[in-house]
């Protein structure tokens, strides 16, 4: 049926297309909204999970303790959370920022681990002997050199944090979910399409972004690395 | 200057590294310590500057229990090198050697004058300093590692195989300069390698390990005329005299210049003086720096018996075979009547 007609997949981008510059000025309000709960997110999950982090390579059970409980924490799920938040945050955003930072603890701080206890041995030596207390290597040397790592470990909630806050639309936060979940009471497919689109392109962009500042990161410390183009145009500018 | 009394260090996995060791490096001297992978050089030197701490007995600098130093002001106080280099990858090299001064707080106007006058010290290009340390050569990073470890003027300077990782010809070059800067900066040196050559070359004095014990504590020529035991003869290999050659200064066997040998000489006192690198044959004259291994070589390869020894354009010595065999001649009979 789909192959019968050489016009039915064009019209249905048409369709979307139409969709999407019809309700133009609610996506740019939804995408704020959007950003804003994953912004927060961010900023609280971030030095959260970079401090269990860097408290983990001070003692291995309370790492394991600590990664374990961040797997846990995955593994609930989000309507669950809303559901037993609720009574707490009230509805609205604050139960879905709660949960999403929840979720973005294990990629961060993970990577947070594994960045600063994969520092060149000899560095860390080398900053021993110079007469550098514990503190000031990690300030000075481990963080600095695993800032790449940790960045990559924040992509990777971020990634996650735009996926699951289109379930947050459910109580009430707002974004892209609001739309899918009008689409799904109103049988609108090209709501839900045009929504999904939207988160994905909307997550890959975001992830591109970071992705980019992650090499300028490593570029600085060193390493040598294939490039992206976005990379190479950023460093030359820099340079 | 820095002493070791009956030091004895056991790890809590039981493994003892050093025992019972006693011996001292006299201030602005450099001391080698020598031996095989595993013999405990590493963590004797690493005893110094407290990355260790002994099981029993003491170390002590200038006179001081280290133990009852500040552990970290004594290693800002501590140059320390290691092979590995250990430079900060996402830090400039100017702020590479910077390092120690400012976690002392000095001023950043005597930091930069610090940084700039170890970037000539060290024989690098003042442009290096505001770049990265992977974009230099292994040679480069190692010049850098030790700028670093001078930085803030260290009384104490340990080095760990600074040079093993580097290509033959790099590691020679950079012994020889680190020769040069060692007598201009006055430095107590601990100098740790597996390699006799490079610990003859290095050591005013040189310790000699073996399984966590100093086997023999002397100085090169002593060691080379008089190894202790098996294993020390064992450890310098085969070619001991042609060792000592290296070592030897010329002037330590030339004769009198206005001896036999002076009409041999007559008129050959312009020329260039011949480095250890050995490539500059242009004339046949010797510095006073030269070693009778670079003198017996010119020897080997002039027409004359005799070479003179040159300082300041003036003649003060001359070397010829029996010279160089007259010094030697002691040693070989004492060997021979040792075996």
């Amino acid at each position: 049926m789909l192959s019968s007609s050489p016009a039915g997949p064009i019209s249905l981008a048409g369709g979307y297309v139409r969709f999407a510059a019809e309700n133009a000025e609610a996506l740019v309000e939804l995408l704020v909204e959007h950003s804003v709960i994953t912004a927060e997110t961010v900023v609280i999950a971030t030095p959260l999970a970079i401090v269990l982090g860097v408290a983990s390579t001070y003692n291995d059970r309370l790492a394991t303790v600590v990664l374990w409980l961040a797997g846990i924490a995955m593994t609930i799920p989000s309507l669950a959370l809303f559901g037993l938040l609720i009574p707490f945050l009230g509805i609205g955003s604050p139960p879905v920022v709660f949960t999403l930072v929840l979720y973005s603890q294990l990629p961060v701080i993970r990577n947070t681990y594994v960045g600063l206890t994969g520092v060149d041995e000899s560095i860390t030596e080398a900053g021993r002997g110079l007469g550098m207390t514990r503190r000031q290597r990690l300030r000075r040397i481990q963080i600095p050199i695993a800032l790449p790592v940790i960045l990559a470990g924040v992509r990777n909630a971020v990634v996650i944090v735009i996926g699951v806050a289109t379930v947050g639309a459910y109580i009430g936060a707002g974004g892209f979910g609001d739309l899918i979940f009008d689409g799904i009471r109103q049988g609108n497919v090209e709501a839900i399409v045009v929504a999904t689109i939207a988160v994905s392109v909307f997550a890959l962009a975001v992830d591109y972004g970071l992705a980019t500042i992650e090499q300028l990161l490593r570029l600085r410390n060193g390493d040598d690395i294939e490039r992206k183009t976005s990379t190479q145009l950023v460093w030359r500018v820099l340079a | 200057m820095i002493e070791f009394e009956n030091v004895t260090k056991t790890y809590p996995d039981g493994t003892t590294a050093i025992e019972n060791v006693s011996f001292s490096v006299e201030a602005g001297t450099t001391t080698v310590l020598v031996g095989p992978s595993g013999c405990g050089k590493t963590t004797t030197m690493k005893l110094v500057n407290r990355l260790e701490d002994p099981t029993d007995g003491t170390v002590s600098v200038d006179g001081t229990d280290n133990r009852e130093l500040d552990e970290i002001d004594l290693r800002r106080n501590t140059g320390y090198v290691i092979q590995e280099i250990g430079l900060f990858d996402h830090r400039t090299v100017g702020e590479n050697i910077a390092t120690v001064p400012k976690l002392v707080g000095w001023d950043d106007e005597r930091i930069d004058e610090r940084v700039r006058e170890l970037l000539d010290l060290m024989d690098l290009s003042r442009g290096f300093r505001d770049q990265y340390p992977s974009e230099l050569s292994g040679g480069q990073r190692q010049r850098v590692g030790v700028a670093r470890a001078l930085a803030a003027d260290p009384d104490v300077l340990l080095m760990d195989e600074p040079f093993g990782a580097l290509d033959p010809i790099t590691r020679d070059r950079l012994q020889n300069e680190f020769l040069d800067i060692q007598e201009r900066i006055n430095t107590t040196i601990l100098f740790v390698t597996h390699d006799i050559d490079e610990a003859l070359k290095m050591g005013d004095r040189i310790a000699i390990f073996d399984v966590g014990e100093v086997v023999q504590y002397d100085t090169p020529q002593a060691i080379l005329d008089d190894p202790k035991n098996e294993f020390v003869a064992d450890f310098i290999g085969e070619d001991r005299s042609f060792k000592r050659l290296d070592i030897t200064p010329v002037t330590e066997v030339m004769g009198p210049p206005d001896g036999e040998y002076a009409a041999a000489i007559d008129g050959n006192t312009d020329a260039t003086t011949a480095t250890d690198g050995g490539s500059s044959y242009d004339g046949e004259a010797l510095s006073p720096d030269d070693s009778v291994k670079a003198a017996l070589d010119r020897l080997l390869r002039s027409d004359a018996p005799a070479l003179p020894v040159v300082e300041n354009g003036e003649v003060i010595g001359v070397v010829a075979d029996e010279h160089i065999r007259a010094s030697f001649g002691r040693r070989s009979d004492a060997r021979q009547g040792a075996t």
